[in-house]
């Protein structure tokens, strides 16, 4: 288990350190194999990490690895977290306490009852995995953003929104209140857009490498 | 690249370990050993001290079937002539000691 641990986080250091630091990633990935052999592989990633982190404003291309990992943990993550957070408790098939505050918030009309019927509660598994799938997909999208991958990144976030109309669908159909998708839609939204924004960023006519 | 700033202790202490094997290199992992540092500190070090000239860095084959080659680091001639300045004066570094 801390193997694998330890092998994501040195993979993760060394896409941050980029072409820039290239063979220092190679060196660094040569002494995780004699760390992770004395038992210290773990200590040994998470301070490449450290390394990686700390070079990446010194250079331009580390610059574009640091927006895409602040877009991935100030963004995506939080939204996965946010959203996963919704699904722990009851949203969006159950009368969610903060559901009239969104309401307010959107101006749309409050007090809508939402609990479901027997008859339409066999929708509740379904969208349950839908919006895991939309939290997958945001932590998925989060990984190919740090890795510059962003066909990856889009052929995800296609799936997130079909995932996100068919919730929407679902939602007006069976709970019928329209409250309990603004999230979900509302993080896609930003989610496109932001990602649209970096990927033009990174592959700007200026700039050498993505 | 000319220095314009004094190395840090986490520095000289590399600069003291690179020092005790010059001539022959030494890796990455062995040199977290000697100095006590851990690679978060060690590696942006050695980066810094490439860029500046005073280290210098080579791949050597692999010592056994399945291990992937490893990057050895010795000191430059100007790493070799600030080590020994440090050494020399190390008073002036902000060491007490007379050990660089």
């Amino acid at each position: 288990m801390n193997g694998s641990i330890a092998g994501a986080v040195m993979k993760l250091a060394m896409a941050g350190l980029g072409t820039h630091r290239s063979e220092w990633a190679k060196a660094m990935r040569a002494e995780f194999v004699m760390a992770s052999q004395a038992g210290e592989g773990l200590s040994f990633a998470f301070g490449c990490l450290v390394a990686a982190w700390r070079e990446l404003p010194t250079s331009e291309e580390g610059r574009l690895a640091l927006s895409r990992y602040t877009f991935s943990l100030g963004l995506l993550l939080p939204a996965a977290a946010i959203l996963l957070t919704g699904l722990w408790f009851g949203y969006p098939w159950v009368e969610p306490p903060y559901a009239d505050g969104i309401a307010s918030f959107a101006r749309m009309p409050t007090g809508q009852t939402t609990t479901l019927n027997a008859g339409n509660a066999f929708a509740v598994p379904w969208l349950a995995i839908l919006l895991l799938l939309r939290v997958a997909g945001l932590v998925l999208v989060a990984w190919f953003a740090v890795e510059a991958e962003w066909d990856k990144a889009a052929a995800i976030q296609r799936a997130g929104a079909a995932a996100t109309i068919t919730l929407t669908l679902l939602a007006g159909i069976v709970v019928a209140d329209f409250t309990c998708i603004i999230l979900p839609t509302f993080a896609l939204g930003v989610e496109v857009l932001a990602t649209v924004m970096l990927r033009r960023w990174h592959e700007g006519p200026h700039r050498a490498m993505a | 690249m000319v220095r314009t700033r004094r190395p840090s202790p986490q520095m000289l202490a590399v600069l003291a370990a690179l020092y005790d094997q010059a001539p022959k290199t030494i890796h990455g992992y062995d040199l977290m050993q000697q100095t006590g540092l851990k690679s978060g500190s060690l590696y942006p070090i050695l980066m810094r001290m490439s860029d500046q000239g005073l280290v210098s860095s080579q791949w050597c084959e692999p010592t056994a079937p399945g291990r992937p080659p490893r990057h050895a680091y010795r000191l430059t001639a100007t790493g070799l002539a600030l080590a020994r300045e440090v050494r020399a004066d190390p008073g002036s570094f902000g060491l007490s000691g007379a050990r660089a």
